[in-house]
């Protein structure tokens, strides 16, 4: 199967996974009853899908189970003590037919003993995983034919009702925990742990499975998330409706369309008014939208892509020497090398060549944005604060759509739309900021008095 | 007064922090004792504010790496001397002996520790006494009559050859009658006597370790002056401290040119030169010595550099807001009249051309006014200096690239006037990025 390359700094840019303090888009997602679909969910986001058929393929399952409401069957605490039980396959632990002798049940009045309280714990818990099971398999029946899920439905069934299970469904009942005898209670621990011990793993499996759905899910349920489309990849098409950053309280959604026509957007805007945070959502919603995963969008339509790079927050690693500038030739020059090998991806780089002089700055921002335009192949949205690269840019026909973040000015305190808009911005907030606080006032004053001293003395 | 900083400039200039690589703090820790530890930490976290302490405590230390001192004390043993004499104070000899001999008792009874440990502790004491006689013996020997440390020597003298402690004849294992005798003195009779004496060694100990780091490493100690005609800062061939092969440089700050203004390509060396200024100013406030041929300065109140200021996304500030904050920190302070080192870095970095252009201009204009303040300041804003070339008090530097063919050099040594280096492109060139492109 293909998957899409990413590497550490574009999960780090777009916050995919937990750093300390921040909330990770995996957070968002995780939903998952069990510790195991809490993992496989983990593992669908570290290996986003390279391959449109795959990806609609999983992006319809999950639609499935967002129409209705689902809550996953089982509880934790059954599957995990069933998984935990399970774990151990050591023959030894296995449970001994036979009556127990008057000194046993003696012991076992006055203290249970360990395997045997491991045995039976792990032994009633099969059995409540089984009529929680069945009754939940049994709602669903009605609403699975034709669905995206009846294969999967079909194979879990099969398993839930293979008769190597018959034995251990007699002992299902409604009422909790009836009380096994010992001689039972060896008996089902050797056919669970032992005899079909295949069967209840792929069980597991498929309950995990089922977890990781039931949670996407429902989280475009709640979320009013929408699920995208993925197209060849020999397209480059790239169209966003309504995409916003699924972490800020009322963002503000917008449009954005990337074709091979207009493979590059050129943003601007001032610091503040919100060109991370949109290049963010983007990115977010792209990567999601390659794991089948809803996506914080009204409507996504996307090629696949061979990778995605991102250059958000790069950091200077001053221990090897490499200043910030060194660090940011570096991850161009990875994405060069993508391109040379006429991979298709994806590219954000936000605030290119800030660690440089102004000068070196617009030579490399003109040269490599030009460079670009040749790749129409892949899409790439650059920002910047230098808006005379635009400029200059613009003059020439190329393909590139030119947007901004607009600022309004209240009075003397910037508000900001976060609505994108045509066109290239000299908004340009930071002396207002600067004249805000009041610096050169506080400066101009405390000269002036010195100077007055000075004529007094 | 306290000499005025703050968490950013203490990070960035990496002074203090035991455990950290490359830290200041690590570089002169060569102490002998816990004590000293702390002590030096003390004098790290509050640099001196007037030139007679300055010179004061650097004359001691330039004394000591003269003589040479061969100074031996065991750490464990001071620690426990230390927590034995501040221990439960016996009223009179009386009492003393009823604990020691209760003690005992335990001791022959139930094998209990206390009187063990307790004798442990005396001989502690002893041995600290024991090291500080030896170093008073050598200050004695190789030293002259009058000296910078004269004051700490006869502290040392005075308490070493008090009658009680001279005339103390116990050795260890000690009977408990001794050990009674030895409690009640140590914990009664010359109890502050000892405190005093563990402090005068702590100091001793903190500067003699700083004297080995200068004499291993060829460092100079600095002359402080409170009022100058007009001089700020003058060093010459300054190198940074922790930096092997660092390249040495030349600064002078008058009142009347008290802005240096500092430019030169991506890793060039500014951000290290700047490091090396703001750390020696802070050293030789300290009475420390610095890493330089000679150095003059005048005492100043208090320092702020701005060189790794990081965005503080925690509170929403965008990385300009925060370097506005902390340029409004120092406005504020340099406008209440205080007399300040300030070096910025890059300034405004995190904003677009035009207005860093134009906020770095406004700012360092006005700054520049303070003449009894002393100003670095950065940019990669070429054009700034330009338009700031016609005021009199702004030096104009730059640190140096010399192309070998495609190859960036750099020389570290600080030129006059402002760079037209440009290495950017030609580090992508060298990459070369475009041409995987084409």
């Amino acid at each position: 199967m293909n998957y899409l390359r990413t590497d550490e700094q574009t999960l780090c840019d777009l916050s995919i996974f937990e750093k300390p303090g921040k909330a990770s888009i995996y957070d968002l997602y995780n939903r998952t009853v069990t510790q195991g679909g809490g993992s496989r969910l983990a593992s669908l986001f570290r290996q986003p899908l390279a391959d449109e058929q795959e990806i609609n393929r999983r992006s319809d399952l999950f639609q499935f189970f967002s129409l209705e409401e689902y809550k996953f069957p089982v509880d934790a605490v059954t599957i995990g003590s069933v998984a935990y039980y399970m774990d151990n396959d050591d023959v030894r632990s296995q449970l001994q037919p036979g009556g127990e002798t008057l000194s046993q049940k003696f012991k076992n009045m006055v203290a249970a003993d360990a395997d045997h309280v491991f045995v039976e714990d792990g032994v009633q818990a099969c059995l409540r995983l089984f009529h929680q099971l069945t009754s939940f398999l049994k709602k669903l029946e009605n609403r699975v034919p034709h669905s995206p899920y009846e294969n999967l439905y079909g194979s879990l069934v099969r398993c839930v009702h293979d008769a190597a299970f018959d034995h251990l469904k007699k002992h299902v009942s409604e009422k909790h925990e009836t009380r096994l005898s010992n001689f039972i209670l060896a008996e089902l621990d050797k056919q669970i742990r032992f005899d079909h011990r295949e069967l209840i793993l792929k069980l597991l499996d498929m309950l995990y499975d089922l977890d990781v759905y039931i949670a996407v899910g429902q989280v475009a349920c709640k979320k009013s998330f929408h699920f995208a489309k993925a197209l060849p990849q020999d397209g480059s098409i790239l169209k966003f409706a309504k995409v916003y950053h699924p972490y800020v309280e009322n963002a503000i959604p917008n449009d954005l369309q990337l074709s091979s026509e207009h493979n590059i957007l050129f943003l601007t805007g001032a610091n503040m008014a919100g060109k991370s945070t949109l290049m963010k959502s983007i990115g977010i919603a792209l990567y999601l939208g390659h794991m089948g995963f809803p996506v914080a969008a009204e409507h996504l339509e996307f090629s696949v892509r061979d990778a995605i790079y991102t250059s958000i927050n790069l950091a200077d690693n001053l221990n090897a020497g490499a200043s910030h500038f060194y660090a940011e030739v570096l991850r161009v020059k990875e994405v060069a090398m993508a391109l040379s090998q006429e991979k298709k991806i994806f590219v954000i780089f936000d605030e290119l060549f800030r660690g440089t002089n102004v000068k070196d700055a617009y030579d490399a921002t003109i040269s490599l944005t030009r460079a670009f335009t040749n790749k129409t192949g892949s899409q790439f949205i650059i920002s910047t604060h230098i808006m005379e690269a635009g400029e200059l840019l613009a003059e020439e026909s190329l393909s590139i759509q030119y947007r901004y973040l607009p600022t309004e000015m209240k009075g003397n305190t910037p508000s900001y739309t976060r609505i994108l808009k045509e066109g290239i911005t000299d908004d340009r907030q930071g002396m207002i900021i600067i004249q805000n606080e009041g610096i050169l006032e506080m400066l101009d004053a405390g000269i002036q008095k010195k100077e007055l001293e000075l004529w007094n003395s | 007064m306290e000499f005025i900083t703050d968490k950013q400039t203490l990070v960035d200039l990496n002074l203090m922090g035991k455990y950290k690589t490359g830290s200041l703090f690590n570089l002169f820790n060569r102490v002998k004792t816990r004590g000293g530890e702390l002590l030096m930490e003390e004098m790290f976290r509050s640099p001196l504010t007037n030139a007679e302490a300055i010179n004061k405590r650097t004359a001691c230390i330039k004394y000591l790496q003269e003589l040479d001192i061969n100074f031996t004390i065991d750490r464990e043993l001071t620690e426990n001397a230390s927590q034995y004499i501040t221990e439960a104070r016996p009223a009179n000899i009386v009492s003393s002996t009823l604990s020691c001999y209760k003690e005992k008792t335990q001791e022959v009874l139930y094998r209990s520790q206390k009187f063990q440990i307790q004798q442990k502790r005396i001989y502690a004491v002893q041995e600290v006494l024991l090291a500080a006689s030896n170093l008073l013996g050598q200050l004695i020997k190789k030293g002259k009559e009058h000296n910078p440390c004269s004051e700490m020597q006869n502290k040392l003298n005075r308490i070493i050859r008090s009658s009680s402690v001279k005339h103390l004849k116990a050795k260890y294992p000690y009977t408990v009658q001794q050990t009674a005798q030895c409690q009640y003195l140590f914990r009664n009779k010359v109890r502050y006597e000892l405190e005093e004496l563990l402090h005068v060694l702590y100091e001793f100990d903190v500067f003699i370790s700083v004297a080995e780091v200068a004499k291993a490493k060829g460092f100079i100690y600095a002359r402080a002056k409170d009022k100058t005609a007009g001089l700020l800062i003058e060093a010459t061939n300054l190198k940074h401290p922790a930096l092997p092969n660092a390249v040495g440089n030349e600064i002078t700050l008058k009142q009347n040119q008290n802005l240096l203004f500092l430019t030169g390509a991506n890793m060039a060396g500014k951000s290290t030169w700047m490091k090396t200024l703001g750390v020696s100013f802070y050293l030789a406030h300290m009475g420390f010595p610095v890493g330089a041929d000679s150095m003059t300065f005048s005492v100043m109140e208090g320092i702020f550099t701005s060189i790794n200021v990081p965005d503080d996304i925690s509170i929403g500030w965008s990385h300009f807001y925060a370097e506005v904050m902390r340029v409004k920190l120092v406005a504020k302070e340099v406008s209440d009249g205080k007399k300040l080192f300030v070096l910025f870095d890059e300034l405004f970095k995190g904003t677009n051309v035009k207005d860093a252009y134009d906020a770095t201009l406004a700012v360092t204009q006005r700054l520049c006014r303070y003449k009894s303040c002393a100003f670095v300041i950065s940019t990669h804003i070429i054009e700034v200096g330009e338009a700031l070339m016609d005021t009199s008090n702004i030096q104009f530097y730059f640190m140096p690239t010399i192309m070998k063919e495609t190859v960036p050099h750099y020389t570290y040594s600080l030129t006059s006037g402002i760079t037209k280096d440009r290495q950017g492109m030609i580090i992508i060139e060298n990459e070369k990025i475009l041409d995987m492109l084409k």
